[in-house]
C-alpha cells in the first residue's frame, strides 16, 4: 500500500473518531430538537476534513452503515455539501439511521434545493403545493 | 472480416439525453450538450447496424427519455421496415393512450419500463407522480394484451436503500399487472459520474497491484461493455459506453464510421492510454473493480477470496467477448 494511501486512511479515521466523539453525546431525538444554524457553504476543498467525512459517510451510506453514516454526514450538511445534505434527507424520509421525520427531511430537501439540487427543489414544490390544497 | 460475428449485440441509440424524471440515482444532470436526434442521424445509426454480418437488436435508452422524442413511432416503423427488432427503455410517465396506441401500431417488439419503486417511494426516488405512471402503464398492458401482446414488456429494477428490501413485492405487483420479464441491477457509478462511496474514485493506489493480478492470471484489461453494448449519441457522435454520461469520449461520427472500424477504434483506445477517459473512474472496468476489492480487503470489509471470484468472473467475461471477438488481437 502506498503513502498516500496510507495517509488517506489516517485522514478518514481522525474524522471518523473526530465526528463520532462530537456526536456521541446526543441522540437523534434531542438532535432534531436543537436550532438548526445556517452555516456558510462548505469548503470545495477536496482534501479538507469535512469532505473527507462526506466519502467516508456515503460509503457507510451506501453499505447501510445508516447510524455511522448520519453522525459523519450531519456536519457537512450544516455546512452546506450538496450530497451529505441530499442523503440526511433521505435518511429522514426513510428513518435509515433516525427516526422518519418528516420535518427534518423537509427542511434538509430546502436545504439542498437552496444548494441549487434540482429534483430537491422539484419536490419542495411538490409538497408545500400539497400543503397549500390541503389548507 | 466482421469481428463481431458469432455474437448478437445490442445497438443503443439515444433519441435524447433530455428527462422528465429525476431520478435520485442517476447522474443525468452531468450530461453536457442536451438535444434531440435528427431524422437522418437515426436512419444513418439503423443503417449502420445493417452493414453488420450478424444485425444487432436496437434498444433505445441513452441517457434520458424516449418518449420525450415526438418522432419515436415513427422511427420505430422506420427499424421495424428494415427487419430489426427495436424496443425502449421508459419511465412510463409519459406514455399516453394514444402514444400507446401509435407504439403498438408502429411494431416495437419490447419495451422496458424502469420502474425501481411504488407509491410515495417512487415519488421520492423519480420526482414523477406514481399514479399517473401507474395508469399510463397498465392501460399499455391492456392495449398490449387485446392486440395479443406482440411488445415483450419488462421492469427494470435497480436495487437502492429504499427499496432493497421491497424489490419482491414490486416484482409481485408488476407480475401480477402483466409484466413479462424483469432485471435486476444494482447501482453503479455510471462513468464516475454517480458518488456511490468507492475507494477507488478517491485513492490512485492499488493500479499496479491489480495489473499485476491480472497479468499473472492471464487476463486483459479491456471491457467488455463498449463491444456489446453499442452506444450512439443522440449528436450521431459514437462513445465508448451509454455509462459515458459527462460524455468524455466521443470516438467519430456515424456519418464517418461503420461500426465495425469503431470496435477497431474502442479496442485500439484501450491501449493508447494506460485507460480510456471514459474508465478512469468507472466501477465496471476491469482494474478498477480488482482496485476496489483490494481496498475493500484492506478496510476488512471483504475476505482475501473476493479476488479469486473477481478473476473467475472476470476470466467468464472475457472468454465470452473473445468467443465473439473473431479477429486475433
Amino acid at each position: 500500500m502506498n503513502a498516500f494511501a496510507v495517509s488517506c486512511l489516517i485522514i478518514v479515521a481522525a474524522a471518523v473518531v473526530v465526528f463520532l466523539a462530537r456526536k456521541r453525546s446526543t441522540t437523534p431525538q434531542q438532535r432534531q430538537a436543537e436550532p438548526e444554524p445556517i452555516a456558510a457553504p462548505a469548503t470545495e476543498n477536496p482534501e479538507s476534513p469535512l469532505n473527507d467525512a462526506v466519502r467516508t459517510g456515503v460509503r457507510a451510506f451506501m453499505k447501510q452503515h445508516y447510524e455511522e453514516a448520519f453522525e459523519l454526514l450531519e456536519p457537512p450538511a450544516r455546512q452546506g455539501n450538496l450530497k451529505a445534505q441530499q442523503l440526511l434527507a433521505k435518511m429522514y424520509y426513510a428513518g435509515h439511521g433516525v427516526p422518519a421525520d418528516r420535518e427534518q427531511y423537509l427542511y434538509w430537501l430546502k436545504r439542498a434545493a437552496d444548494n441549487g439540487d434540482k429534483p430537491s427543489k422539484a419536490k419542495v414544490k411538490k409538497i408545500e403545493q400539497g400543503r397549500t390544497e390541503a389548507h | 472480416m466482421a469481428r463481431f460475428q458469432r455474437g448478437m449485440r445490442n445497438l443503443d441509440i439515444e433519441l435524447t439525453n433530455r428527462c422528465n424524471a429525476q431520478c435520485t440515482f442517476c447522474p443525468r444532470d452531468q450530461t453536457p450538450d442536451q438535444g434531440f436526434i435528427s431524422e437522418d442521424t437515426f436512419k444513418k445509426s439503423v443503417d449502420r447496424a445493417l452493414e453488420l454480418e450478424l444485425t444487432p437488436k436496437i434498444h433505445s435508452a441513452g441517457q434520458g427519455e424516449p418518449t420525450l422524442h415526438p418522432q419515436l413511432p415513427e422511427f420505430a416503423r422506420y427499424a421495424h421496415s428494415k427487419g430489426i427488432d427495436f424496443g425502449f427503455t421508459t419511465n412510463g410517465s409519459l406514455l399516453t393512450e394514444e402514444l400507446a396506441e401509435e407504439i403498438l401500431d408502429a411494431q416495437v417488439s419490447h419495451i422496458v419500463f424502469s420502474i425501481s419503486d411504488l407509491d410515495e417511494d417512487y415519488e421520492e426516488v423519480y420526482a414523477l407522480n406514481f399514479d399517473v405512471t401507474r395508469a399510463n402503464i397498465m392501460r399499455f398492458l391492456d392495449m398490449n394484451e387485446a392486440r395479443g401482446k406482440p411488445v415483450r414488456t419488462n421492469v427494470s429494477l435497480v436495487a437502492h436503500d429504499l427499496n432493497r428490501h421491497k424489490l419482491p413485492q414490486y416484482r409481485k405487483f408488476w407480475k401480477q399487472a402483466g409484466i413479462d420479464e424483469f432485471m435486476n441491477y444494482e447501482q453503479t457509478n455510471r462513468g464516475g459520474a454517480c458518488d456511490i462511496g468507492l475507494y477507488f474514485v478517491d485513492n490512485d493506489g492499488y493500479k499496479e497491484e491489480a495489473a499485476g493480478i491480472l497479468a499473472s492470471n492471464g487476463l486483459h484489461h479491456v471491457c467488455g461493455v463498449p463491444f456489446i453494448m453499442l452506444f450512439i449519441g443522440w449528436n450521431g457522435q459514437y462513445y465508448l459506453c451509454c455509462n459515458d454520461y459527462r460524455k468524455l469520449s466521443p470516438l467519430g461520427s456515424v456519418f464517418d464510421h461503420s461500426i465495425e472500424e469503431m470496435d477497431d477504434i474502442k479496442w485500439n483506445k484501450f491501449f493508447e492510454d494506460e485507460i480510456p477517459e471514459a474508465c478512469k473512474n468507472c466501477d465496471l472496468d476491469v482494474t478498477n473493480k480488482f482496485r476496489e476489492a483490494l481496498f475493500e480487503i484492506e478496510a476488512g470489509e471483504s475476505s482475501p477470496d473476493k479476488i479469486d471470484l473477481l478473476v473467475t468472473e472476470t476470466r467468464e467475461q472475457q472468454e465470452s467477448l473473445e468467443q465473439i471477438y473473431s479477429v486475433a488481437k
